[in-house]
């Protein structure tokens, strides 16, 4: 599904990535681990052409994206979901998740779909801007933006951050849910070692803009591992 | 102070001779020059607000609608073909402006600054070329009077107040209603998040940039009969416009009608009570006084 | 920006096809060189900014002047040679300009400007370089500095006959609008002499700034007073906004609009709003003396794009050859001899004799005209012939 290949990024002068490689096959979901400054956020924006890479290959579907345009990569197949969620703020609830649906479908027809009908919360306040949300809720309507647009590759940067743990769970919760429905993969960035535990499949930890770690989750337990590369 | 005593003065002088008729014609004066600086001010701010693009050129595509008009005129057609034309051949050089141009100056205010700036020096030189350096007159489309009981008023200024009316609604409908709109919304208002759900910018850029082109042009076509065409004629309009988007508030939509209505009422006020060099001053300085306690503008959140 | 600036000299070039003038004169033996060596005339004119609706047709006159004077041989067997320099319509150029004429080309006399704000700046640099400047365009009278000669027309030359006539057969009360600088005030006080000398009432004077948008509410009260005359000192596009928002308001049904700030290329941005104006002019292009006749076929043939010639332009035609005459007289461009050999020297022009008066200003020609149809062309009313110039030295 999505093939990374010896990616290099740079801001500036500043290397960030250095040779990064994995890959997210289909329905999996995909954790990748590390600590603040590791390069996980530039990483995701490498795939999405936000920071186009130096160096090295993106393929989704079988299909070279590298160096395309963000929103044809987008138009493909994925949503993004960024960290700081980036709702649109002086949009309503339904015009943010129109946009997420691509504009291919009516205001009623998205509200209604199966997706959004997941977010309880978005169907009260469908007509309140996004800026006048709770954090909990935006962080909601950021994930149900991501998924109405049907992709089959979610990308999710930090879900959890800064969130209080009962709202953590319930995210947690419906992204399992929809995802396993749906049958959408999903690449997820997190620091949330619980969080990711209880969602992924496979694990990479990234270190200094390198992968330096893989793996199956089940046997992410090793506490030695933990304190080298995850803890503060 | 000799100043202050001549303008009051003045004032009772006036008052003694205001009479009911003069002061509707007064305000409908003022409700035309408002419409007007809306007309030339909308698109300037459309293009802001979305691209962040200060185009120093906007005058200069004014300019080029009234042009369209002197064109269409030598080419046997009517003033009316005129005013309908400008505004496709205005957005279509706006287009091609965007994509030879703009699209490579995104994110590099200080450069664009300068290109729109050269780009108003070649239009300018291009017009003196192609329809020479002195005044052109042109046709008048609607020459006449709106008489309602007894009182009259110029039926084109009419028809100018109605334009910008309409041109107001269509706007605010294809911002507010439309796909389009929202994309134009979207991007204003976090441009990569936009990408990022598939909206293709650079088209949406394209278009903004086309649609405020074309309302520069629409509103020089329409002012044909009202202004002095020559190639330099754009800078005054441009100024103004200028003046009326900061007052109304950099990026809102609302803010253009805002800022027009209170230039456009309080000059054409205020000049009819004191001298028209007082009244512009002070008309100045009085927006100098509300962007001092409103850096924003009057709607600027 | 660099790059633009070459872009847009690059532009000047294509757009009026202004070459380097510089003719080398290196290789002569010196006793050949005084004898041979052209006459240099600077021509400091606006190609560029509001002025360059001006600017282009005076330089277009002078060349043409120039090239009457070269192909009779010259002055004195001397060729005129031209240096033209680009004033921007921006007094500060005309000052940098100035001083690169008279210091690095070394000119014999310098020809040019159009307002008085550019006038005064580049006499302030040509009286103290005693360099000698002929100004051609009508002003508001009164600048007296040594070595500045004016063949361009003053109040009393343009107002003095007007006014009476105004009276006669247009009505007896006037409304007086002007552009917010010193000539319209100038010419406002001796037309306001005039009228109240005769019997006749001012209802309004006003005064506007550069580029006002919109004259509505003069217009309104205009309609209020109901003058018989509108008499419009505005100027340049002022003048023609002005004139058109006039006629859409159906006001010159009832009010005659009289103006000395009209002339052909004023009228011609006006169309139909402009016919019916009279203006008083000291030259309209359609005066019919076989000079004149001349004069235009001459210069259309030389210059087949230009349509219209005004009195700014006829003026410097008029600079160019009165200051040939001035400069044969004297025989170099010599500060003493040349000033005093400008007083008396006369000349044929398309408007009729004219001749320099003591006072370094010109006698000239006193003509009214109306605006008669929608291409800026003038029908003669009345010339008065030759009035001499009145100077109050104020400046
Ligand atoms: N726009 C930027 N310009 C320059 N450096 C940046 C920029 N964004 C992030 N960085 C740097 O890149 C490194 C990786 O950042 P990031 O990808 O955000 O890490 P993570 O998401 O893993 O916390 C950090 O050192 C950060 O300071
Ligand atoms: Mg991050």
């Amino acid at each position: 599904m999505l093939h990374v290949e010896q990616l290099d990024t740079a801001y500036g002068q500043t290397q960030i990535l250095r040779g990064v490689s994995f890959e997210v096959g289909p329905r999996e979901i995909v954790a990748i681990l590390g600590r603040n400054g590791a390069g996980k956020t530039t990483l995701l924006r490498s795939i999405m052409g936000l920071t186009p890479a130096r160096s090295g290959r993106v393929d989704f579907k079988a299909r070279d994206i590298t160096g395309l345009p963000t929103y044809e990569i987008a138009a493909l197949g994925i949503g993004y979901v960024p960290q700081g969620k980036h709702i649109f703020p002086r949009l309503t609830v339904a015009e943010n998740l129109r946009l997420g649906a691509r504009l291919q479908r009516s205001a009623e027809k998205v509200v209604r779909s199966e997706v959004v009908a997941h977010f309880p919360v978005l169907g009260e306040r469908l007509a309140q801007h996004g800026g006048t949300l709770s954090g909990g809720e935006q962080q909601m309507l950021a994930i149900a933006r991501g998924l109405v647009g049907d992709p089959e590759l979610l990308i999710l940067d930090e879900p959890s951050e800064g969130l209080q743990p009962s709202l953590v769970e319930a995210i947690r919760g419906i992204i399992a849910r929809v995802c396993r429905e749906q049958g959408v993969a999903v690449l997820l960035v997190e620091q949330n070692l619980d969080f990711a535990r209880a969602l992924a499949d496979r694990y990479y930890v990234m270190e200094n803009g390198a992968i330096v770690l893989s793996g199956d989750t089940r046997e992410l337990a090793d506490e030695e591992v933990i304190r080298q590369y995850l803890a503060v | 102070m000799a100043e202050a005593a001549r303008c009051l003065r003045r004032a009772t002088r006036t008052t003694s001779v205001l009479e009911l008729g003069s002061l509707l014609t007064q305000f409908l004066n003022g409700a035309t020059l408002v419409s007007v600086l809306i007309l030339i001010s909308i698109g300037l701010a459309i293009i802001f607000g979305v691209m962040g693009v200060i185009n120093l050129a906007h005058g200069e595509f004014f300019i080029l609608g009234a042009y369209t008009v002197i064109a269409a005129d030598a080419l046997g057609l009517s003033a009316w073909w005129g005013i309908a034309l400008a505004p496709l051949v205005v957005g279509l050089f706006g287009a091609l402006v965007e994509v030879g141009l703009i699209r490579f100056l995104y994110k590099r205010p200080l450069e664009t600054l300068l290109a729109t700036w050269g780009l108003s020096i070649v239009i300018r030189q291009l017009v003196r070329i192609v329809f020479g350096v002195g005044y052109r007159a042109s046709p008048h489309p609607l020459l006449g009077d709106l008489k309602v009981f007894g009182f009259t008023y110029p039926i084109y200024r009419v028809f100018l107040m109605a334009v910008c009316l309409a041109v107001i609604v269509i706007t605010f409908y294809v911002f507010y209603r439309t796909d389009f709109g929202l994309k134009i919304r979207a991007i204003t208002q976090d441009v990569e998040m936009a990408a990022a759900l598939a909206i293709n910018t650079s088209r949406v850029y394209l278009g903004t940039f086309a649609f405020g082109s074309a309302l520069a042009g629409l509103a020089g076509a329409l002012m044909t009969p009202e202004i002095t065409i020559s190639p330099e004629a754009g800078v005054n309009f441009l100024a103004r416009s200028f003046f009326v988007v900061i007052l109304g508030g950099i990026g809102q939509l609302a803010g253009v009608l805002g800022g027009a209505l209170v230039v456009g009422e309080l000059e054409t006020f205020l000049s009819y009570l004191i001298s028209a060099t007082t009244a512009q001053a002070a008309v100045l300085l009085i927006a100098i006084v509300i962007i001092r306690f409103r850096p924003r503008g009057l709607f600027g959140g | 920006m660099a790059d633009t600036m070459t872009r847009r000299e690059a532009l000047k070039r294509v757009g009026y096809g202004i070459g380097a003038a510089g003719v080398s004169t290196f290789g002569h033996p010196a006793v050949l060189r005084a004898a041979t060596q052209p006459m240099k005339m600077g021509m400091l004119v606006s190609l560029t900014g509001v002025h360059a609706i001006f600017g282009e047709t005076m330089l277009h006159c002078a060349q043409f002047a120039q090239k009457e004077i070269n192909d009779r041989g010259g002055i004195e067997g001397r060729k005129l040679e031209f240096l033209i320099e680009d004033d921007e319509t921006d007094p500060k150029v005309g000052i940098e300009k100035a001083r690169k004429l008279i210091k690095r080309d070394q000119v014999d006399v310098i020809v040019g400007s159009i307002s008085s704000a550019m006038r005064n700046a580049v006499g302030s640099v040509t009286t103290k370089e005693k360099k000698v400047y002929v100004y051609p365009t009508y002003y508001e009278g009164g600048y007296c500095h040594d070595g500045v000669f004016v063949t361009g027309a003053i109040p009393n030359q343009q107002v003095e006959r007007f006014v009476p006539w105004i009276m006669e057969n247009a009505g007896k009360t006037f409304y007086i609008a002007g552009s917010d600088y010193i000539w319209p005030k100038e010419t406002s006080k001796v037309v306001r002499a005039l009228v109240e000398k005769r019997g006749g009432s001012i209802l309004g004077e006003e005064y506007f700034p550069w580029n006002t948008p919109d004259f509505s509410s003069l217009v309104n009260r205009i309609a209020s007073a109901k003058p018989a005359v509108m008499y419009s000192l505005l100027i340049g596009s002022d003048s023609v906004t002005f004139l058109k928002q006039f006629h859409n308001f159906g006001l010159k049904k009832t009010t005659r609009i009289c103006t000395s700030g009209v002339a052909e290329k004023e009228a011609a941005g006006l169309g139909e709003a402009g016919i019916g104006i009279v203006s008083s002019q000291s030259y309209f292009m359609s005066i019919d003396t076989p000079r004149n006749k001349e004069f235009v076929e001459g210069f259309r043939r030389m210059f087949p794009n230009e349509k219209l010639v005004d009195s700014i332009s006829e003026g410097t035609y008029n600079a160019v050859h009165v200051a040939a005459l001035a400069l044969a007289k004297a025989g170099s461009g010599d500060w003493s001899k040349l000033t005093k050999a400008f007083p008396g020297v006369r000349y044929k022009a398309p408007q009729g004799d004219i001749s320099m008066a003591e006072n370094r200003h010109a006698a000239l020609n006193s003509i009214i005209a109306e605006a008669y149809n929608e291409k800026g062309e003038f029908r003669i009313i009345k010339n008065f012939g030759v009035t001499p110039p009145q100077v109050n030295c104020f400046q």
